[in-house]
Formats: C-alpha cells, structure tokens, sequence
C-alpha cells in the first residue's frame, strides 16, 4: 500500500473533520465526486498536502482527472519536488 | 468540460501563478521606512512609489511586472502591487483620516503592512484586521509589533466574517483582494457595503480579473458613492492590477479631495 494514499486519506478525514473517514476511502474514490471536497475544503486539503508532504505542487501539471482518484493523486505527487522553505525574507 | 472541471481549470490557473499556496514571511524590519520617512516624502508620489520599491515587491505572476522591478521582485515586504498605481490610492487615503482599516486577501502580507504603517503616519488606526482564507506566517509577528493589527484565518463566504464584520463597532477603509471571481467579489462588496465607509478593490484594470472589472463598474454607477481608479500602466503591459476606491458620499462631507 502506497504510503502516500494513505497520507491523502488522513489528510481528507482532517479536512472533513471526519476522523473516521480514513479508514472506510477506498484507494480509488473520487475526490469530487465520492469526497465531495467544495473549493475552500479543496484549498485546504492541497495546503495540508504541501504542509505534510513537504512538496510543491506544481498546478500547471495537475489535471482535473488526477483528482478523480486518491491513487491517482497519490502517483501524481510521488513526483513533485519538495517545497522551498517558507521563512526565507530573501 | 464538466462544470466541476471548468471550475478546476479556473481555480488551477489562480494557484499556478503562485510559488506555491503557502504565503512567505515579510520582512517587517522595513516598516521603519515608513515610520521614519518625512512627511513630505509620504505625500510625493515619486518620493513614495521609490519608497514602496524599496520595501520590495512580490514576484509572483511576475509577468505582470516589467523587467525594470524584477529586482524588486521575491523581497522585503513582498507588496503585490504596481507602485505608480498603490502610491497614488495611499496618498489619496492621507487625505481621508482613516481610522479603521480591514483588508480581505493578504497572501504574503506585504500590502496590509505597508497601509497600515502608511495610515499610522497621519491618524492612527483604532484598529486593523487581514483576512484571509490561508494561514499567514507574517501576521502573529506583526501583531506583536503593532497589537492593533489582527489576522482573521477565514473563508468570507462562511458565516464567520459577516458575523464577527457585524460585530464591529465601525468600519472605514475595507480592501477587497482575494478570490477574484465575480460571484465572490460582488458577495464580498454585499457583506461590507453597509458596515464601510470607503471600499477598494484591487484588480479593476486587470485584463485577467474580469468578474472583479464587473463588480467595480456597477459600484461606479451606484449613485451614493464617489468614485476614483489608480489604473496607471507599465509601457507594453496588461493592463494589470488597478485600484478602485469608492467613496460613500457621505464620508465626503467636508474633505477636498482630487
């Protein structure tokens, strides 16, 4: 099991609020249309991702149909570099 | 296209413009430009869009700025915004003795700083509060400095902003700068219009922002505001950004303003 669904799944059942949520996503649910997620909770869940994950997401390559699947986005984000430090004043 | 893909593409070309979703610290160091510049150099437009470059400016969509103030770029307060059009709407609010302030999207923070330290020159603020949908690093730090500064971390289309809005004892000057669709301005400008005096919004020039170009000109012919625009442009660029600032006539009484 990738250990990045089942960081997605955690991080879904934060967003939700739904501590129980986790446990009962299948690793193919849709983010959209099984999830639910409305913009703002959609906002979150991608801010908790760079935050947990430590990546950055490059939106310019992530398409609406990777967003139909948990191991989908799960693969799309194995690919991402991790996020710059966010304290830089430069 | 789905209605929910539409939707994602929208909301996908707004995050790509950005280094990613979470904001940068500012450099408050830098307020004290504005704290020990003179007077006179606050109320010269010149002297102020030179001070605002060297606060610093965001580099984020950096193709809406011209090649001349990449340096500027990715420092200091990170101020997004063009200093010939922020320095002019600045000036105009010297002229305004503002006395409460509430800005809606801060991302990094840099133009809530800089107005407020600006207002602070001429009439001290009762108070002022940033809002926005993202946690911003920079605000509990700019808190402890000026602890009339206040960070409210929430959506304004949830309950909690018009409730804790409606709370307040008064409103003057609210700048609106967050999610720039139309649907969500014109819900911004409904829940505010009542409670402030004055009301700017930031994109009205911009080519990219039609919803929010839409929201001003109905504001524009609303009867019970006067209205001014800060639209000057870089040579072969956009137009970008542009501020609207529409006053309640009311508020009026008494100011000369140009």
């Amino acid at each position: 099991m990738s250990p990045t669904v089942d960081a997605l799944k955690d991080i879904l059942a934060k967003v939700r609020s739904e501590p129980d949520l986790s446990a009962s996503l299948m690793d193919t649910a849709d983010l959209v249309e099984e999830v639910g997620l409305d913009s703002l909770e959609m906002l979150q869940f991608m801010l908790e991702i760079e935050a947990a994950l430590h990546l950055q997401i490059d939106f310019d390559k992530l398409e609406y149909a990777t967003l139909r699947s948990i191991r989908t986005l799960a693969a799309f984000l194995d690919t991402m570099p991790l996020r710059q430090s966010t304290t830089s004043t430069e | 296209m789905s209605q929910g893909a539409s939707y994602w593409s929208r909301q996908k070309e707004s995050w790509a413009s950005l280094k990613g979703l979470h904001p940068r610290s500012i450099d408050l160091r830098l307020t004290a430009l504005i704290r020990d510049a003179q007077v006179g150099a606050l109320l010269d437009p010149e002297s102020l869009e030179s001070l605002l470059l060297r606060l610093g400016l965001n580099d984020e969509a950096l193709h809406e700025f011209p090649h001349e103030l990449h340096p500027r770029c990715g420092r200091g307060l990170r101020i997004w915004q063009y200093p010939v059009q922020f320095s002019r709407y600045l000036i105009q609010l010297s002229r305004l003795t503002i006395h409460s302030y509430l800005e809606v999207g801060i991302r990094h923070g840099g133009s809530f700083v800089t107005t407020v330290e600006y207002l602070d020159r001429f009439h001290a603020l009762d108070f002022a509060i940033a809002v926005d949908v993202i946690p911003c690093p920079s605000m509990a730090a700019y808190n402890s400095e000026n602890a009339r500064a206040q960070f409210w971390c929430l959506n304004t289309r949830g309950p909690d902003f018009a409730a804790r809005v409606a709370e307040l004892d008064s409103l003057d000057l609210v700048f609106i700068d967050s999610q720039h669709e139309e649907e969500h301005c014109r819900a911004e400008f409904e829940i505010i219009a009542d409670r402030a005096n004055l009301m700017a919004f930031h994109d009205v020039a911009n080519r990219d922002c039609p919803g929010v170009r839409q929201v001003w000109r109905e504001i524009t012919r609303q009867p019970g505001y006067t209205c001014f625009e800060y639209i000057d442009q870089y040579a072969e660029l956009g137009p970008f950004m542009g501020i609207g600032l529409a006053i309640k006539k009311e508020r009026l009484r008494g100011v000369e303003l140009t």
